[in-house]
């Protein structure tokens, strides 16, 4: 039995790792590919904790997560490729467009 | 009789609105039209009208409106009201004669939102429901909003704004007040009720009293302007187009007038007395402080502007002196100055119409082509700086005689005002119609524009030599004043 | 059956010229041409019909001794306690004033048919005068102070209007703005008097405001001159009078005034409406004698600007300011006699001298039509031989202007000068002695320079019939006129002091204008009065003296100026600085919260993430 203090840090190590990950990427692609990690280290918490407490709840939030994190790569993906063909490029800093006037 | 008239006026605005889509001129003659048949509701009242006998509401209406919250629409005519609405309805026709050939830009929506806010004005003269005149002073705002943003001068988005805000602001302070008002009256007896006379009966607490009482006097005093509030009318002629400048000066300021004398003082009579002093120090500061930056102008329109100010202090000193003479010199100072600025504006805009400008600076000398305008300008600046004999000066002196008595030196002080009337009125003149003529020649007022402004010179005549019949009208009305100032 | 004849006739005479103004405006006004002969036809008979009427006043009450009449033909406004009616009062005053002013008023217009018969206004020049009648006659006619005001306001307004006559000249349009302005003081100091008759004695009506005053305020001749309210109503009044007078301190736009038409000059600013304020202090002579500072404080006017008037008209060269100098000058003489409290003689003076001022300037008139318009007296000369009538019209003017004996002004001053020694006020005396002398003076200077010597510019058109008939009768006016009006005693109630006619005196005063004209004379011969001035303290009295003491400069540094600057200073007005102030602060936070959301996504997340671990110490830490 691992010792949930292991799993903690773990998936505080993970989210934090995917924190970081959208503060310095610039790539919209990995940006995205760092929120899949911060779900998963929420997902990790999740089974984590329903074993924890003797509770199906856990898993049962983990497919949800499973789910969410699906349809949003499948919506985020097809995003990022319209706008890597738009625009030929994936710097989020450059396609920051919403203060230009 | 009220509905239907102010359904006439809505029905009349869509009518030309429609029209534009089919030929250009025919929405001014529907407003024409509009305007004339408007009378028609008011026909049988005014053939009876018997100022010895008269009661005070002539005419009373209510209907039910959203009675969850007991809102009616409740409207109801007494003298003042009949004649601020008559008072409207004539201006409502200079205005639209005023805009004749000046208006070519989309004119059905022009008249449109010109009716439509002579509606709401006559809905806010009218309105006994506090919700519903509330409802009216908006309705009477936003058309004026696209009036002056759509169809003004150079500046004319910042002025309409401008206006907006201050108007807004002021109706914003005086929704809060109704709300106040009602949920005070409704803890005191359980009953929700926006109804004037329910509301009148209702004795608030002193502390509760004034708050509510500054509310309303704060966005009327806006509407009125006086000093310093007055920064938005300035802006708001001077971009304003022609007619909109008309209805503004002559209706839409009375608004304000009309607020103090019919929810002000009543329904807060202690409140009113006790704030009376200070009041009538700021009516004296706006006469003086509106003349004497009447005088400093170089824009035509923005002088006359500035002289309104002085003139509604009038209506301010005239409201708060709480005697019998300044109550009615108060109504009448609305009237006359209603008539006379209208002209006045719509003789600018004449000049304006004929040689492009306003600027005192690049007038001059028009009385060597211009012969008849000249001379009804000078009527007009004559009759603002308060020639015996016209109706401004029945209703400043009246003013100053009520006044007097109860603060001579501050009714001392706005007396300096006629001085100060004197040079800025005189100031026009000398700068327009005197001197060389700096421009090329131009016609001069055609037969329309003779019409309108010869109109209007009998009415300040009348109202200056046989002010009577008006002064029985609204004796009634302000009787009740001084009743509820227990006098 | 005989109160309805004189009421009718009364507003026929009011009327009249108001009916002919109303048709020639509403004709201008409506496009209707009206040829020149039509004009002049319906002007002055209306006028002529006034005029009429008035006979017809006269002859009914001429064996009426002591009579007044008052009729009240409509309501104007009642509010509460105030009411004000459109009614009449006529007594021996108001006729001998409606006299003056239809008679007068009617050779002037008549006159002026010929003066005016090739300007193109014509018809304009015409309204406005006879709006002027008509207007004046409500003054004088008026029996309660609003209705007075009416009138008084309404001949200030047709003042302005024939000051700036000619408009195409600036300065006549500043002259015309000055004279309003100024008169416009003293009737807004006049209208708060009437204020307070109203809130003290609850009435306007000017009879019952005296009756009453004589109540409320009894004279107590012990108590000697004191600041009480009778006296701030007297002299809020007399604030009118003096601005419409001309007078110290309001009298400097006078002078100016005589930018407007001749005729004008005529019949406004020296025969009618500048008397209106010797009218309104005879009105209300119940009141003043009320009050003995007032009292004092009209002589004292009256003879400061008797003198200041008089010296200023010495080293004029424009021959209408020469005249407007003695017009202030002489309504100074009328004052004073109000001041010592003989109104009958200030109303006879009034009258006399709307006669030979009207004369004189009728004219001056004449003369600058025959003469191209020219006004310098310095360029005219020798005209004796050229324009003789115009001579003789002269000398009678100025004779009877200088009191020489048997005109009608020499009664008149007489008279004043008689009654100042009867009420031994022999300080006032003096000043008025001395001010005749003056007078004397500065009118044979004008005669003498114009008509005698060599010869200047030539004229070059003759008056016309109309001006001819209107100037002799004016002549005769000035010569036989000199009869006191007969119902001003009953008026004023003055008792008539048995005073000692003392020859010596008598001949005295005779004697002063006499040896005037004789200096006069011998100062002429030796060519004195047009050498340049060398010495530079003469040169600098000249100045004074030229520009009436300096009064204009006086006011222009104390009043207009310093109105003017502080008026501009604020042309942008302060107040709206605060709103724009209270517009930048909120667009100001606009810019610095819309920094905040400037796209960039990581900005976003790291202030998410920032906040959540600020959030996330705060619960965990912060309680």
């Amino acid at each position: 039995m691992i010792p949930l203090e292991h799993i903690l840090i773990f998936s505080i190590s993970l989210f934090v790792i995917g924190v970081f990950g959208i503060l310095v990427r610039r790539n919209l692609l990995f940006i995205l590919i760092s929120i899949e990690i911060m779900l998963n280290a929420v997902a990790v918490l999740f089974v984590a904790a329903g074993n924890y407490h003797n509770n199906a709840d856990g898993q049962i939030m983990y497919l949800l997560i499973l789910t969410l994190a699906a349809s949003e790569v499948a919506v985020g993906l097809g995003l990022v490729i319209q706008m890597y063909r738009r625009t030929l490029s994936l710097d989020v800093d450059q396609l920051a467009s919403m203060n230009e006037q | 009789m009220l509905t239907e008239l102010i359904s006439i006026l809505l029905i009349g605005a869509l009518l030309a609105w429609i029209s534009e889509s089919l030929q250009l001129q025919l929405p001014k003659w529907i407003a024409i039209a509009t305007l004339l048949s408007a009378f028609y509701p008011l026909r049988q009242l005014l053939m009876e009208l018997d100022t010895g006998s008269m009661q005070v509401w002539l005419v009373n209406e209510s209907i039910e409106w959203i009675p969850r919250f007991n809102i009616r629409f409740h409207l109801a005519l007494d003298g003042l009201s009949l004649l601020l609405v008559l008072l409207t309805l004539l201006m409502g026709l200079i205005a639209v004669l005023a805009a004749w050939k000046e208006i070519s830009y989309k004119p059905g929506f022009f008249y449109f939102n010109l009716l439509c806010s002579l509606a709401g004005v006559i809905g806010v003269f009218c309105a006994l429901d506090l919700f519903l005149f509330f409802v009216f002073w908006e309705v009477m705002l936003v058309p004026m909003y696209l009036l002056i943003a759509v169809w003004g001068y150079e500046n004319r988005r910042y002025a309409a704004m401008k206006f907006f805000l201050f108007t807004q602001a002021g109706g914003l302070i005086m929704l809060l007040s109704i709300c106040a008002l009602v949920l005070l009256h409704y803890q005191n007896s359980g009953e929700i009720t926006f109804n004037y006379f329910a509301l009148m009966q209702h004795q608030l607490s002193e502390q509760a009293a004034f708050w509510v009482m500054l509310g309303f006097f704060i966005a009327f005093v806006i509407k009125l302007p006086i000093v310093p509030f007055h920064n938005w009318l300035p802006d708001a002629h001077t971009e304003a187009p022609t007619a909109v400048s008309v209805i503004l000066a002559a209706v839409l300021l009375k608004t304000g007038g009309y607020g103090l004398l019919r929810f002000v003082l009543p329904l807060f009579p202690d409140a009113s007395v006790e704030i009376a002093p200070v009041v009538m120090a700021i009516a004296a500061i706006s006469i003086i402080y509106g003349a004497l930056m009447a005088f400093s102008q170089q824009d035509l329109k923005r002088l006359v502007a500035y002289s309104s100010v002085s003139h509604m202090g009038f209506v301010l000193l005239g409201c708060y002196a709480f005697t019998a003479q300044a109550w009615q010199g108060a109504v009448l100072q609305m009237l006359a100055h209603g008539v006379s600025t209208a002209a006045l504006f719509a003789l600018v805009g004449a000049i304006q119409y004929r040689y492009h400008t306003r600027d005192l600076a690049q007038l001059g000398g028009l009385w060597q082509c211009l012969p008849k305008l000249s001379g009804m300008l000078l009527f007009f600046v004559v009759a603002s700086l308060g020639m015996p004999g016209l109706g401004n000066f029945v209703a400043e002196f009246l003013v100053l005689v009520g006044s007097f008595s109860t603060y001579p030196k501050l009714t001392m002080m706005a007396a300096t005002g006629l001085i100060l009337a004197a040079i800025y009125s005189l100031k026009i003149a000398h700068q327009t119609l005197f001197g060389t003529l700096k421009l090329q020649p131009s016609i001069d007022l055609d037969r329309r524009e003779v019409l309108m402004m010869f109109s209007m010179v009998v009415l300040l005549i009348w109202l200056g030599l046989h002010p009577q019949p008006i002064i029985d009208l609204a004796q009634q009305s302000l009787n009740q004043l001084s009743i509820g100032a227990k006098l | 059956m005989q109160d309805q004849y004189l009421s009718q006739l009364l507003m026929a005479v009011v009327l009249l010229p108001l009916l002919s103004a109303t048709l020639l405006m509403l004709a201008a006004l409506f496009s209707v041409s009206l040829k020149n002969v039509l004009v002049a036809t319906l002007a002055v008979g209306a006028i002529g019909g006034s005029a009429i009427c008035v006979i017809l006043l006269n002859l009914q009450l001429a064996d009426a001794g002591n009579f007044s009449f008052s009729y009240v033909y409509a309501n104007w406004l009642k509010v509460g306690s105030f009411s004000a009616v459109f009614g009449v009062y006529l007594d021996g005053l108001s006729l001998v004033m409606i006299s003056i002013v239809s008679g007068v008023g009617f050779l002037i217009h008549l006159y002026s048919v010929g003066f005016m018969a090739k300007d193109q206004d014509f018809q304009r020049f015409f309204i406005y005068l006879n709006l002027f009648v008509a207007a004046m006659l409500v003054l004088v006619l008026a029996d309660n102070l609003l209705m007075l005001f009416l009138g008084w306001e309404g001949v200030g307004l047709c003042s302005y209007l024939l000051i700036g006559f000619w408009h195409q000249k600036h300065a006549n349009s500043l002259a015309a703005n000055k004279a309003f302005i100024m008169t416009r003081i003293g009737d807004t100091a006049m209208a708060i008097g009437l204020l307070l008759l109203f809130m003290l004695l609850g009435t306007l009506d000017i009879q019952q405001i005296q009756l009453q005053a004589e109540q409320l305020w009894p004279l107590q001749s012990d108590r000697g001159p004191a600041f009480d309210s009778v006296t701030i109503c007297a002299l809020l009044l007399l604030a009118g009078a003096v601005g419409k007078s001309g007078q110290l301190p309001l009298q400097s736009w006078l002078p100016d005034a005589m930018a407007g038409p001749t005729p004008v000059s005529a019949l406004i600013h020296a025969a009618t409406m500048v008397t209106a304020g010797v009218y309104l202090v005879a009105r209300f002579h119940q009141l003043f004698s009320l009050s003995p500072l007032a009292m004092q404080v009209v002589a004292a006017i009256g003879a400061i600007t008797l003198i200041l008037a008089a010296t200023a008209a010495l080293v004029q060269r424009d021959v209408k300011r020469i005249l407007a100098y003695s017009t202030i000058s002489q309504i100074g003489y009328m004052f004073l006699a109000l001041g010592a409290g003989a109104y009958s003689a200030a109303v006879f003076h009034l009258m006399t001298h709307a006669f030979f001022k009207a004369l004189l300037f009728l004219a001056a008139g004449a003369l600058i039509y025959s003469m191209q318009h020219q006004h310098n007296i310095f360029r005219m000369g020798g005209l004796r031989s050229k324009l003789p009538f115009i001579c003789v019209c002269f000398f009678f003017g100025c004779a009877a202007l200088a009191a020489l004996p048997l005109m009608s002004g020499f009664f008149s001053k007489e008279l004043i000068l008689q009654k100042l020694l009867d009420r031994e006020m022999y300080g006032f005396w003096l000043v008025a002695l001395s001010g005749a002398f003056i007078t004397a003076f500065y009118s044979f200077r004008l005669f003498f320079v114009v008509f005698f010597g060599s010869t200047g510019q030539l004229p070059d058109a003759k008056p016309t019939t109309n001006m001819k008939i209107a100037l002799s009768v004016l002549v005769l006016l000035t010569i036989f006129g000199g009869i006191a009006p007969s119902g001003l005693s009953a008026v004023f109630a003055e008792s008539e002091l048995a005073s000692d006619h003392n020859l010596a005196i008598i001949l005295f005063t005779i004697a002063v204008p006499l040896s005037a004209i004789a200096v006069c004379w011998f100062i002429f011969k030796k060519q004195l009065f047009n050498i340049s001035i060398k010495s530079d303290k003469l040169k600098g009295l000249h100045n004074f003296l030229y520009s009436g003491w300096g009064f204009d400069q006086l006011y222009n540094a104390l009043f207009v100026r310093p109105f003017i600057k502080a008026t501009h200073s604020n042309k942008k007005d302060f107040i709206d600085s605060f709103y724009t102030g209270l517009c930048q602060i909120s667009q100001l936070s606009h810019q610095y919260l819309n920094k905040l959301q400037n796209g960039q996504l990581r900005w976003y997340n790291a202030s998410l993430v920032l906040f959540s671990i600020a959030a996330m110490t705060f619960l965990f830490t912060g309680q």
